[in-house]
């Protein structure tokens, strides 16, 4: 009989906007060898992981949660996701471990990256130089923002330090 | 699934022999097909075939038997004698299985195809020659007893030889419809069963040539009847077994000389167990044919793991028994599985089951020396995931999955872990956890998920056969025969297929739910590169690459970019080549914060690479033009144009911003020219947009290494209709962090929208000419105009479209005066003169149209110009032509009335210059002006009325029940205050005008003289007219009276010229206040000391009750009265009224008080008690006082609750305020 709970490791972070493109992709890895593959797959986990954000927050399906729960477990890795209010997606990867996995504690982790991504969304100089309708998305404010997302990326680490990385 | 004996896994049912059914060969065919039993015989195979055995894994709850038709004189195997052991059992030499085997597939052969736990004969019962006339008599049945006495025989025998293995025998007799209704027939039937010795129960059937229904219908009841017997055929074989495993520690002393190893108990064991399960799936019993699969599997573990002394596993590693106890061992697990998702499915038992199978062959496997270096791990595993995938899609029975829309989400009600009585029972400690939250590894998912798995395993199996160490062996051998390639393809297909039905069921958009099959396509465009299918690779990464570069993930398109660059290269495909490297040129420092360092390939090698195929090779067109899609991100530019309006024959300046990605290096890409195409799209309709190109060719210059280099372009002109291209020249080179800033004017003779719409570089190096468009669009930036380059300082622009300029005409330059009073009154013309004065040199056709908002629904405003009137809209008035320098004014009259409050007007002139052109594209313009009319009432009015008592009502008179009757009830005075609002008018007359057939209201005059007028009011000044009304109540005696009439006040402006105005100013609606009981003293306001005078008492009962009254008089010094001064008044009823008289001689001068005279009503009024009792006042209740009112001051205000109390108080007060003066 496994142990029912086992503490959380992620493997993964994505925040990706209301228009789909990907705002914030980052791999958590022990071993520091493997970095490009993990990212890369953390990318392909983060854009395949919103055809069931679609499927989930559908015109057809009325539901005003913002967790959406898990999304799907594959290979080693088992994928959840959350929705904040303007329709922007956090997807968060655990590894994958034979034990209940606490929704309070996803939805924590959650609610602490929602307030990271807020508080770096606030900073003012993003729209400096930015088109009106490119302010729009986080993701073109990002793209026009070549490295200047420090304190978001500073936000997340620590989320996942204080979580436990894989 | 087929690389595992079919009869390990398929679901068993018991087994049922059919004969009898076999044609009959003494009839000629032709006969044959009109006889009605041959046509029965031929009906009943076809429905028996149906149920044929099948290999299918899945329990379909509606079948009860496997069914086989044979011969009638079938013969089954030979039976086994008590003292031998079976010729399947390992102990027997030559079974497959000597000397340790565990089990062989062919003894589930043996119970699916050749031993019946029912035989079911079809027989003929031979019938009489029925007479064909009713007059014939009937024959004797005597002479059939022979041929069933025979039938009985043939039966018996049968039924000896199915009793010896203790298969149950059913006769069928097949009669006909007429044989049914004979008498005989019962007798017949108890002779057969008798004589042949058949079980009285369910064991003998007559039918007859019925229809199809009737017959699915008889064989349905028929196995109904049967399914009894083959569950007891089966539990017998179920105790056989049970009590051969009870004297199981003696098998060994059975063979204790046997030559070889023995199958051990544990061994035994499990074969014993396995037989349980499949009796218990023989007879129906799932849930117990589990348990025992279960079990089979945990000692199928213990049996692997179990080791001699010396440390070597009893069952050795790649030994033939090892093969088949993991075969069995997988089938068990498949069989698990197939019973998990059976109706009512357990999915997360299911899951569960197969990752501990997964989890406990891993440790066997690295165990037995195939770990995972090697490929036989990996092939095992992949074949799991493939089996586990292929059940969920041949399931017959939806299963919930976790990813499918019917699953509900959020987390304490997932969908996905629905419990089922199946799991009811681990469930019930688990609930608690579930309400916290779920574990993800025992989800069920979709299938396309697992086929997914496996095709990731299959590749890795093959990396590790390729990458393996010692090539020889027999299982080298073997797997060299497989192409993984093909499998894996074949496994990544099944799951993209899944995907995409799951997406087209789902999805609305063909955007949407198509990113797991993108995903999966990517993977299977790698194996078709690894396979070296390179073309149909390139076809998937196109379709890929287009979605990555739609929704922004560059890690995946760059990704995709490699390998399609791979496949390229090795397709030898140049051309493709070339335009994925330009991509992956200009995608290198894309999102460089979504990438590492170790993701990008150095744009230096790029480069090179690109050089060398250019210089190298040749394309087949030329120049080669690249989609934009894979060059628009070579750089980073900005179009900003600094007006966005321009008028035509004006200069447009632009600038253009051309800058590589920062950090990457394009000095070494010969870019030849840069073309920027400019569209200029004529407003005029029906225009063809006017074209022109501008070409920069690249000079080098090696003297300016500035960050930004300026190249001044003089002016692009559309004059002569883009007949000629512009040309300059320019260094084009961009060495790190450089950029281009290319600034010039654009002029054009016509009116339309101008846009550079297209900006293309050209590289020329060896044969290769190639076009590269680069995107212009301004993007996610903001527009940016540089002021100046050494420093370098911009401004930012506000234009929401800085790329596009609009050439238009100048403005007409006229004038729009409006003339009016300050202020507007309601019912008067109000006239606005509109003034338009040509200030332009050209001349123009002027219109004039006058929009009025809407106001309030109460509101009734009406412009009108010339002859034309409305209450909203006035369209298309000509003012004609004004030249230049001309003058023209038209009148607007605004009537407004209802409330107060400003009128909206929208004031708008269009013109157009002449002569004009008769074109879409006409010189016109429009000059708009909006004017706000304060309005507000010329003449102020304040109603104020007073009601008045009338005397001398009896409700006794007749009169005052006649509906149509005049009764006047009370008198109003109504005073009208008209106040001048606006600066001064004069009134011209005020005319006062009754409501006609009004039967509540009689005017009695009215204080209007015509003398009075005309009257000059200024501001603030007043004007009261009197009139007083009589009010009739009626029968129908409404709450408000309606007004007595109107007032009709004609009136003007002071200032010279003004139009007369009539306004209307209607009376006050009536209110009369009511009354009850009281006392009105009339007393004259003067009186001369000594002089007697008379004082008039008059009490009136308004009131429904009847008044008891008293009347005192108290005495006073300033008075001498006569009269009664202290006594009781007749009793007055409801409406009545009486009055008494006082002579009172007045004794002092001055403002005398009157003598108080107190009235007070007796009668005794029911007072409400605490508790609800009825109980009357006491005796000793002095009453109620009645309100005495000087009659000189009795009129009253409309009636409101807080007037009315006021006035009690004052009532209170008796006579003690009414004074008299008195002179000498």
């Amino acid at each position: 009989m496994p142990p029912l709970f086992l503490p959380l490791r992620l493997s993964a972070v994505a925040f990706i906007s209301a228009q789909n493109h990907p705002i914030f992709v980052e791999s958590f890895s022990s071993q520091g060898n493997n970095i490009p593959d993990d990212l890369l797959k953390a990318h392909y986990t983060a854009h395949t992981s919103l055809d069931i954000f679609d499927e989930r927050v559908g015109p057809h399906v009325k539901s005003t949660e913002s967790y959406l729960g898990l999304l799907y477990a594959m290979e080693d890795v088992a994928v959840y996701g959350y929705i904040t209010a303007t329709k922007v997606k956090i997807v968060a990867v655990l590894v994958l471990s034979d034990s209940i996995v606490r929704d309070a504690e996803v939805i924590t982790i959650f609610k602490a990256l929602h307030v990271a991504y807020q508080q770096s969304l606030a900073n003012p100089f993003l729209k400096l130089y930015v088109s009106e309708a490119a302010g729009q998305d986080p993701a073109q404010l990002l793209q026009s923002n070549n490295g200047r997302w420090k304190g978001l990326q500073k936000r997340v680490e620590r989320i996942a330090k204080a979580v436990g990385q894989a | 699934m087929n690389s595992y004996p079919s009869e390990l896994l398929c679901h068993l049912y018991p087994m049922m022999f059919v004969a009898g059914l076999e044609r009959w060969p003494s009839k000629a065919p032709a006969e044959e097909e009109k006889d009605a039993f041959f046509i029965l015989a031929n009906r009943l195979r076809e429905t028996l075939n149906a149920q044929r055995p099948s290999l299918s894994v899945w329990n379909n709850p509606e079948r009860k038997f496997n069914i086989i038709l044979v011969d009638k004189d079938v013969r089954f195997p030979p039976r086994k004698s008590p003292s031998t052991h079976s010729p399947l059992s390992p102990l027997t030499n030559t079974s497959p299985l000597y000397p340790d085997g565990l089990i062989a597939p062919v003894w589930l052969r043996k119970h699916l195809l050749l031993v019946p736990s029912v035989l079911v004969l079809f027989l003929r019962l031979t019938e009489p020659q029925f007479p064909t006339s009713p007059l014939e008599p009937t024959p004797p049945a005597s002479h059939l007893t022979q041929e069933d006495s025979e039938l009985a025989n043939e039966i018996g025998g049968r039924k000896r030889a199915c009793a010896d293995r203790g298969i149950k025998l059913t006769v069928v007799l097949m009669t006909s419809r007429r044989m049914l209704d004979d008498p005989s027939l019962d007798t017949r039937l108890t002779f057969i069963r008798r004589q042949s010795g058949l079980d009285s129960r369910a064991s003998l059937f007559v039918l007859s040539p019925v229809s199809p229904a009737e017959l699915n219908e008889f064989i349905n009841s028929l196995q109904g009847a049967l399914l009894s017997s083959a569950i007891e055929y089966y539990t017998a074989h179920s105790k056989r077994v049970r009590r051969k495993r009870g004297s199981m520690p003696s098998l060994s002393a059975i063979h204790p000389h046997s030559a070889g190893p023995l199958l051990s108990p544990a061994g035994w064991h499990i074969r014993y167990e396995f037989k349980q399960a499949c009796f218990a799936e023989l007879r129906g019993e799932n849930e117990v044919a589990l348990k025992h699969y279960l079990q089979t599997l945990h000692l199928l573990h213990e049996y692997f793991t179990a080791s001699h002394p010396n440390g070597s596993f009893i069952i050795a590693p790649r030994t033939k028994r090892w093969a088949e106890a993991k075969v069995l061992a997988d089938c068990v697990a498949i069989k698990i599985l197939a019973h998990h998702l059976s109706p009512p499915a357990a999915p997360r038992l299911t899951v569960s089951h197969f990752n501990s199978h997964i989890q406990t062959f891993s440790d066997f496997l690295k165990a037995w020396g195939m770990d995972e270096s090697g490929w036989e791990f990996w092939s095992w595993r992949a074949r799991q995931y493939r089996i586990l995938a292929d059940l969920l899609t041949t399931s017959p029975s939806p299963v919930p999955l976790l990813l499918s829309t019917s699953t509900s989400i959020p987390s304490s009600s997932s969908g996905a872990s629905r419990v089922t009585s199946a799991e009811s029972k681990q469930s019930i400690d688990q609930e608690s956890l579930e309400s916290q939250g779920l574990n993800p590894a025992t989800q069920l998912q979709h299938p396309g998920i697992y086929y997914y798995t496996a095709a990731e395993c299959t590749l890795i199996r093959r990396q590790r056969f390729v990458d393996a160490t010692v090539q020889s062996g027999p299982s080298y051998a073997n797997e060299q025969k497989v192409d993984h390639f093909n499998v894996a393809l074949e496994l990544y297909t099944k799951a993209y297929d899944l995907f995409k039905t799951h997406s087209a069921v789902d999805g609305t958009s063909q955007s949407k739910g198509t990113r797991l099959t993108f995903f999966v396509a990517s993977k299977i465009a790698e194996v078709y590169c690894l396979k070296g299918e390179n073309e149909l690779a390139m076809k998937f990464l196109s379709r890929i690459a287009r979605s990555y570069r739609s929704e922004l993930f560059t890690p995946l398109l760059r990704k995709t970019l490699r390998i399609w660059l791979q496949a390229s290269q090795s397709a030898g495909d140049v051309e493709s080549g070339v335009k994925v490297l330009l991509e992956m040129i200009s995608r290198q420092q894309d999102r460089p914060e979504l990438s590492t360092e170790k993701d990008v390939i150095p744009t230096g090698e790029l480069i090179e690479d690109l050089m060398v195929i250019l210089k190298s090779t040749s394309p087949s067109v030329s120049p080669f033009a690249v989609d934009p899609v894979f060059t628009a991100s070579l750089f980073r530019s900005s179009i900003t144009f600094y007006h966005p309006q321009v008028h035509i024959d004006g200069l447009a300046p632009f600038q253009i911003l051309i800058e590589p990605r920062p950090g990457v290096d394009l000095s070494a890409i010969p870019f030849e020219s840069l073309s920027l195409e400019l569209v200029c799209s004529p407003s005029s309709q029906g225009a063809q947009p006017v074209t022109k190109i501008a070409r920069i060719r690249h000079t080098s210059s090696s003297a300016d290494n500035a960050p930004l280099r300026h190249v001044p372009l003089s002016v692009i002109s559309f004059e002569d209709d883009g007949q000629n291209d512009f040309v300059c020249n320019a260094d084009l080179s961009f060495p790190k962090d450089t950029s281009v800033l290319l600034s010039g004017n654009v002029s054009s003779h016509f009116t339309g929208k101008l846009e550079i719409v297209k900006s293309t570089f050209t590289i020329k190096e060896g044969n290769w000419t190639i076009d590269c468009p680069i995107n212009l669009s301004n993007g996610r930036f903001s527009s940016r105009w540089f002021t100046s380059l050494e420093p370098l300082k911009s401004l930012i622009l506000p234009q929401e479209e800085p790329a596009v300029c609009a050439f238009h005409y100048e403005p007409h330059s006229l004038g729009l005066e409006l003339v009016h009073e300050p202020e507007a009154y309601l019912d008067e013309e109000f006239n606005i003169s509109l003034v338009v004065t040509n200030e332009d040199d050209r001349d123009f056709e002027c219109f004039l149209d006058v929009l009025l908002h809407p106001a309030e629904e109460t509101a009734d405003n009406t412009i009108l110009i010339d002859d034309q009137s409305s209450s909203s809209l006035i369209q298309g008035v000509s003012f004609g032509i004004l030249r230049s320098g001309e003058k023209q004014a038209k009148s607007l009259v605004l009537r407004s009335s209802g409330p107060s409050g400003p009128r909206l007007l929208d004031i708008s002139v269009r013109s157009q210059a002449v002569p004009s052109v008769d074109t879409e594209d006409a010189d016109s313009y429009e000059t708009l002006k909006t004017l706000t009319v304060p309005t507000s009432h010329a003449i102020g009015n304040v109603s104020r009325v007073t009601y008045h008592r009338v005397e001398g009502r009896l409700w006794s008179d007749l009169s005052l029940y006649d509906p149509e009757a005049w009764h006047t009830f009370c008198e109003a005075r109504v005073c009208t205050t008209l106040t001048c609002d606006g600066e001064s008018i004069e009134i011209l007359s005020i005319k006062f005008a009754s409501t006609q057939e009004n039967r509540y209201t009689k005017a009695q005059a009215c204080s209007l003289e015509p003398e009075d007028f005309p009257l000059t009011l200024m501001k603030s000044d007043e004007f009261s007219i009197m009139c007083p009304v009589l009010l009739s109540r009626g029968h129908e005696e409404p709450s408000v009276i309606p007004s007595a009439g109107t007032y009709e006040i004609t009136w003007r402006r002071t200032a010279p010229g003004s139009k007369d105005s009539t306004s209307i100013i209607s009376m006050p609606l009536f209110n009369p206040p009511s009354d009850n009981l009281v006392a009105l003293l009339h007393v004259p306001p003067v009186a001369t000391l000594h002089l007697p005078f008379t004082a008039r008492l008059s009490i009136q009962n308004d009131s429904f009750a009847t008044a008891e009254l008293s009347i005192q008089i108290e005495p006073s010094e300033n008075f001498v009265v006569s009269g009664l001064r202290s006594g009781r008044l007749s009793t007055l009823i409801p409406g009545n009224g009486t009055s008494m008289l006082f002579n009172l001689i007045p004794l002092t001068c001055g403002p005398s008080k009157i003598p108080q005279i107190k009235v007070t009503d007796h009668r005794r009024v029911n007072t409400h008690i605490e508790g609800g009792d009825r109980r009357e006042a006491p005796e000793e209740d002095v009453g109620r006082s009645v309100r005495v009112i000087d009659a000189r001051s009795e009129g009253r205000l409309q009636e409101e609750p807080d007037e009315a109390s006021s006035e009690s108080t004052s009532a209170e007060n008796g006579t003690r305020d009414i004074t008299v003066l008195v002179v000498p």
